[in-house]
This record gives structure tokens, sequence and C-alpha cells, in this order.
């Protein structure tokens, strides 16, 4: 039955969907929006979400393409009401970088790659399938945005160690 | 010093676990989604509401949900087939962006996806993934900015805004945002963009005056300097420009996004 297949749906997805935006968008209310849009996608969808060969993975494709379309849009707004200015320091390279900041550098490919293999531990062949890319970009992106997500974060490695010895 | 993966690995995972996400806010979202979508769906011929979903409503709980299937938000079945969402293809599915911009400042979404047609879809892989990034600082790649204050006497100033690209640029534009101030008054838009063609125009918002320059399509600017003027009079005794600032999008002749950003101070 459509209603309780869809329920269970929810309940198993709703919060690696949230937490996924949280990753790709790096702000905590936005993801719970994202996620609840993806899960409207998913029911308005919903025979092609149970046709799909992992349905998991479907959804979490829909909200990577709302989690795109959410940075663009923000990134023009924010440029043009230029209130990021207010608040933003002068300096061009921040000495150190949380993860939040250090993933929103990475490209929106990049990023999703890492984020759904490492975060997530999804397979480069699952990553394919959510992001509709082939494996080969995956790697490719994987491996370039771990690269330079490495990097970013390796100036503040002690910090990090602390704040994870800290939780 | 470079983190490994098995630490990128623990670090990510760690952020991820960090987030709490809120089930009821998303049950909310949907409902108030679903709501609209049935406020919609009442003035078109399609009235109907869906008995099955009200057991739903009792399985997941929340009144908010319960509230969405009563409205017949789960009624979807007999609505012409969505278009597809391409999530194997390399088109965005037909989602609209939706999200409120500033996170927190309003709970009203600006839009429902389930309201979206198959005429809303966007061929949107054709532009780099690099247009995700965020706004950077006042350079970026080529794009080089600055901004500063010239003043011309006692009750005006003009706001300078200096751009430097060692690369062509085909597109090109800037924004120059001069808070209110007492006696705030706009005395135009100006700018030195030798051989390209350059529309200005000023525009008034609640808490600034906004000059906006733009590249005429079809036109390019070459490496250089150039410089934009926000020119305007403010009341005797001096203006403070420190909530003020400029903007610049750009594209190279590479086809990379640019983005640069800065203050008058």
């Amino acid at each position: 039955m459509r209603d309780a297949a869809y329920h269970a749906y929810f309940e198993r997805h709703h919060d690696s969907l949230s937490r996924l935006a949280y990753l790709m968008t790096g702000d905590a209310s936005t993801a719970d929006d994202l996620a609840a849009d993806a899960m409207t996608e998913v029911w308005r969808h919903w025979d092609r979400v149970q046709a799909a060969d992992d349905p998991g993975a479907y959804g979490h494709g829909i909200l990577m393409n709302l989690a795109r379309n959410w940075i663009r849009k923000r990134s023009r707004e924010r440029l043009f009401s230029l209130e990021v200015l207010k608040r933003a320091p002068e300096s061009d390279v921040p000495v150190v970088l949380d993860v939040r900041s250090a993933l929103r550098r990475l490209p929106h490919r990049r990023r999703a790659c890492v984020v759904l293999r490492y975060a997530f531990d999804m397979s480069e062949r699952d990553v394919a399938i959510t992001l509709g890319i082939s494996e080969g970009a995956v790697k490719s992106a994987t491996s370039r945005g771990a690269k330079q997500l490495a990097e970013l974060l390796g100036g503040s490695l002690a910090r990090i160690n602390g704040w994870e010895a800290a939780r | 010093m470079m983190l490994s993966e098995d630490e990128l690995r623990a670090v990510l995972r760690a952020e991820a676990a960090a987030h709490q996400p809120n089930r009821a806010a998303m049950l909310d979202r949907l409902t108030r989604t679903a709501m609209r979508n049935e406020a919609a769906r009442r003035r078109g011929p399609r009235i109907r509401i869906a008995g099955a979903a009200v057991a739903v409503a009792a399985v997941v709980g929340g009144g908010g949900f319960a509230q969405w299937a009563l409205a017949g938000g789960m009624g979807d079945d007999r609505t012409p087939p969505p278009p597809p969402p391409a999530v194997t293809a390399s088109v965005a599915p037909a989602v609209t962006e939706s999200a409120p911009p500033s996170a927190g400042a309003s709970t009203a979404p600006s839009s429902a996806p389930a309201t979206t047609s198959s005429s809303d879809r966007k061929p949107s892989r054709s532009a780099s993934p690099s247009a995700s990034a965020t706004v950077a600082g006042p350079s970026q790649g080529p794009l080089w900015s600055d901004g500063s204050v010239d003043v011309g006497g006692e009750t005006q100033a003009n706001s300078v805004v200096t751009i430097k690209t060692t690369e062509r640029l085909t597109a090109l534009e800037v924004i120059i945002r001069v808070t209110k101030t007492d006696g705030l008054a706009s005395r135009g838009g100006s700018q030195q963009v030798p051989g390209a063609s350059v529309n200005s125009s000023v525009t008034e918002e609640a808490d600034a005056l906004v000059y906006h320059f733009v590249l005429s399509s079809g036109d390019s600017v070459e490496p250089g300097t150039y410089t934009f003027f926000a020119r305007y009079t403010y009341a005797e005794g001096g203006r403070d420009a420190t909530a003020d600032a400029y903007g610049a999008t750009a594209t190279s002749e590479s086809g990379a996004d640019l983005a640069v950003t800065g203050a008058f101070e």
C-alpha cells in the first residue's frame, strides 16, 4: 500500500536526507527544509521512486539537485544583497577553516562526491546513480575533492582533533 | 600537513552526526507545501479529498501531517504524470528553488516544489560546477577589486569600485550598495570602461541606493583596469560608509564564473 510504504520511506530516510543537506549547504535549518522538499518530490514521483533500483538513492539524488539549486540561488542573492560583507572579514584566505567552511569551498560535484562517499559510505556506483554521472566522474571528483578538502583542513588538524575529543 | 583518507572520513562523519534533523519541522513544511498545492488545485476543476491518505496521517503521526492528508495532498495519483525527475539523466528534476535565502529569516517557503510543471525545468547542467562556489572576497582568479570613497566636497562623494582583470571578460556586472544615511540622494552612476558598452541604473531600496552596471550582452572587456562610480550627495557633517558594499560577477573568456565583493573602508 502506497501510504504505508511512503511512511516507511519517510521514517527511514528523512534523517539522512537532512544530514546530507546539512553537509552540502552548511545550514541546519535549510537542511530540514530541503529534506522536506525532497520528501514532497518523492511523494509526487512515488511510482518512479518505487520502480528505481535503489529508491533511497533516488531520493538522495532529488535532495542533491535541490541543494544545488539552493546554493546557487543563495550565492546570487548574497552577492547582490551584499549582506555577507557586513559580517565577513576582509581576509582573503582564512588561516583556520572548520569543516563546513572547508566543504563550502569545494566545487559542487567534488563536495557531493566526497560527502556521499565518505560521510555516507556510498559505493562509487551508488554515487554515480545518485548524482546521475558516470562512475569515472565520481572517481575523479572524489579524489580531487578529498585532496582539496584534506589540504584545506590540514592546517587546522590539531583544532579538529581537539574538537572531536570535546564531543 | 594533510589529513589522511581515514581522518577525512572521521571528520565528515562527525560533522554529519553533529547535525540534529528536526522531524517535526520537516513534517510542518511538507504540510504547508501540500496545503498550498491543494489551495491551487481547488481553483481548478479537480477537487478531491484523498480518503486513503488519512490513514497515513495516523501512521506517520503529527498534526501537521494529518492536515496535509485531510487537505488532499496525498491525492496526487490522479493528477497527470509529472515530468520525470532526471536523477539519472544530466538534467535537474523539475523542482524549484524553495528555501528562504537566509536561515531562520522566514518560515514561509517561497515556492512549492509540487507546483512546478514541465515548463519549470531547467537545463541546469550547462553551468560549471564552480558556479555553486560561495561568494569570494575582493579577488578571485584573474579578477581583482577594490572599493574607495572619493570625497568631492562637504556634501558629496563618489564611491568608486576598481576592477582589474588579467583575462578577457565576456560578462561583467557590478553593484554598488550605498546605505541610506542622512540626506542621501543619488547623482547617478558612471563608469570608465573604454571600448565596451555598459548600462547603468540606480534603484532605491528600503535601506540603500543600489547602483547597477551591466556590460551589454555580446560585448567583452579586455584585460585592464576599469572603474565604476556611484555618485551621491548627503547632509552636512560627513557620511559613514562602513555599511556600504559592492559586488561584481564576471565570466572569463575561459568560461569561469567569477565573483568578488568588498567594502569601502
